[in-house]
């Protein structure tokens, strides 16, 4: 085999390998790639998670109002039970 | 005896210099000899000419090796050759003519003469200030040699506008010089650029150097490498080159593709680190939304109760005064209560409900009495009922239970309505045994406030499961 031969030889061999190397790095690009869309979707979950948040941040009430309504709805259970008690004895006076 | 075709492929594809020893050994005879011919007779000019040829041949071996005749190749390349080696010889009788006759005129003009020994060290970086046209105008006509057609060829233009091009470029030249210190006119830098700027390689060099590099042919390593890419095909080579060149283009590429997006991944899952705490984190401001919005549900039912609450007072309030004048009623009622011997008129029973046979007493087949003692108030309803004895205790809640929804005609004394004491045994028979239960005798009592009567013993019967 002559140098030509050789060189042509080694220059396609030289080919080869980076063309190889280069099967690789897209095989790793297509991954990446995925990646990429699987991270861009959450990144727009996050951006409405985001806005979700800053909705449920307008509608919190004061702590103080927070504390008169829970004070009112324990108020309201105890006159539930005490409009069912009325309403059992007044059952058991019949008519 | 081995034919041309047969040498030429060893010598271009396994290296034999054996056989193109014996190429030239066959032809060398018949190209100097045509050389020579068309050399008009100088030896040496055929000798290089001869060298020329055989050089070709070694670079295209491998292309000749299809050929099969060689002597028309070798003539038409002996032509080529000595043509090329005549015009050479050609330029350089001219190149040492036009110096000769410079020479000659700058000596007769002493104020055109200009001391090469202070441009020279300027010289260079004088070109290089010029730009690039004006410089090359500068080296093809006076580094070159070449007269004013040759340069308008070179630079694609008329020879009228290459003369203007040269002469230009000289004047501008000779103004950078000046600056430079060297003060001379257009037509002394010319004529010291023709003589000076060039020297002229001694005659024969370039046959020297190209017979070396044909006797090195045959044996240095490296000499046979340079030979093998003249010999190489420039498809193969050229192929072969551009698919390394574009597969490496190809991975540098992509391979700083990768890199982009590897960076870009890491930024975007820095930033999506971020979504499953924000999850929670809206999940709880939900609720407590949530929570709110049902808190103020129950703030307005709330109201709503309230009066609902109100109403039921006021209703509770009427209940417990009904109760309390039916149980002022009652006491006055009870406040008479009489032995059914002494009434003018007995209570007589209007509703008398049956006793529940417990379940289990009935499954376990026994049977029992219990005697219940109570009061018929003025309006006849049972008060007070409660087991005096029982045979067994199990039936005793039963009977009391059933005694107590008893109505009656109240019992009368003197025209009126009073209480009346009572007992009566409740008997717990299973077919077939109710007779004997019934005829129990039953038994006497007396109450707190008046003696008891008895009563006919009330026999309830069932069927055993």
């Amino acid at each position: 085999m002559n140098a030509s031969r050789w060189t042509s030889a080694g220059l396609t061999a030289l080919a080869v390998a980076v063309g190889a190397g280069y099967w690789l790095q897209r095989e790793e690009s297509r991954v990446l790639q995925s990646e990429v869309d699987l991270l861009r979707h959450d990144q727009r979950t996050l951006a409405n998670l985001r806005l979700e948040q800053a909705r449920l941040l307008a509608a919190q009430v004061p702590p103080e109002e927070l504390a008169r309504l829970r004070a009112d709805r324990a108020a309201l259970i105890r006159l539930r039970g005490e409009i069912e008690a009325m309403q059992a004895r007044i059952r058991r006076a019949g008519p | 005896m081995i034919d041309d075709p047969e040498l030429l492929r060893r010598y271009g594809e396994e290296r034999d210099e054996g056989a193109f020893a014996e190429l030239v050994r066959r032809h060398v005879d018949f190209v100097y000899s045509a050389a020579l011919r068309q050399l008009n007779g100088d030896g040496h000019l055929a000798a290089d000419a001869t060298q020329l040829v055989f050089t070709d041949l070694a670079r295209k071996a491998s292309s000749l090796a299809r050929q099969p005749v060689l002597a028309g190749w070798l003539f038409t390349s002996t032509r080529f050759a000595t043509s090329k080696i005549v015009r050479g010889e050609q330029r350089r009788r001219d190149r040492e003519q036009e110096a000769q006759l410079m020479q000659a005129s700058t000596y007769d003009d002493p104020a055109a003469q200009l001391d090469w020994e202070r441009v020279r060290p300027v010289l260079d970086a004088a070109l290089g200030e010029l730009a690039e046209t004006e410089r090359e105008a500068i080296l093809l006509r006076f580094f070159e040699g070449c007269d004013y057609a040759r340069v308008g060829a070179r630079l694609r233009v008329a020879d009228n506008t290459a003369r203007m091009r040269v002469e230009r470029a000289l004047d501008k030249l000779r103004l950078r010089l000046q600056r430079r210190g060297v003060t001379s006119t257009s037509a002394a830098l010319a004529l010291t650029l023709a003589t000076q700027a060039v020297t002229p390689a001694p005659v024969g060099l370039a046959g020297t150097i190209t017979g070396a590099a044909l006797v090195g042919a045959g044996g240095a390593a490296g000499a046979a490498v340079a030979a093998g890419f003249m010999s190489m095909t420039k498809l193969q080579l050229g192929l072969s080159g551009a698919l390394a060149v574009a597969s490496t283009t190809g991975f540098v590429m992509q391979a700083n593709t990768n890199a982009q997006l590897r960076d870009e991944v890491a930024r975007l899952r820095v930033d999506t680190a971020a979504v499953s705490s924000l999850q929670h984190k809206n999940q709880a401001l939900a609720r407590s939304v949530a929570e709110v919005a049902d808190m103020r549900g129950d703030d307005a039912q709330f109201a709503q109760l309230q009066q609902e609450a109100s109403a039921l007072r006021t209703q509770l309030q009427q209940v417990a005064r009904a109760e309390a004048a039916r149980e002022t009623a009652a006491r006055g009622a009870m406040a008479e209560v009489y032995d059914i011997a002494k009434l003018d008129r007995q209570p007589q029973p209007r509703f008398q409900a049956r006793p529940q046979y417990p379940f289990e007493m009935r499954r376990a087949g026994t049977t029992g009495e219990v005697v219940v003692d109570f009061i018929v108030d003025v309006n006849g309803d049972v008060q007070k009922a409660f087991a005096v004895r029982s045979s067994q205790r199990e039936f005793e809640a039963a009977a009391v239970q059933a005694v107590s929804k008893w109505k009656f005609n109240a019992g009368q004394k003197g025209g009126r309505a009073v209480g009346t004491h009572l007992q009566v045994p409740i008997v717990f028979s299973l077919s077939g045994e109710a007779q004997k239960t019934a005829a129990s005798a039953p038994r006497s009592e007396t109450g707190a406030a008046a003696p008891a009567v008895q009563l006919t013993p009330f026999v309830t019967q069932s069927t055993r499961p």
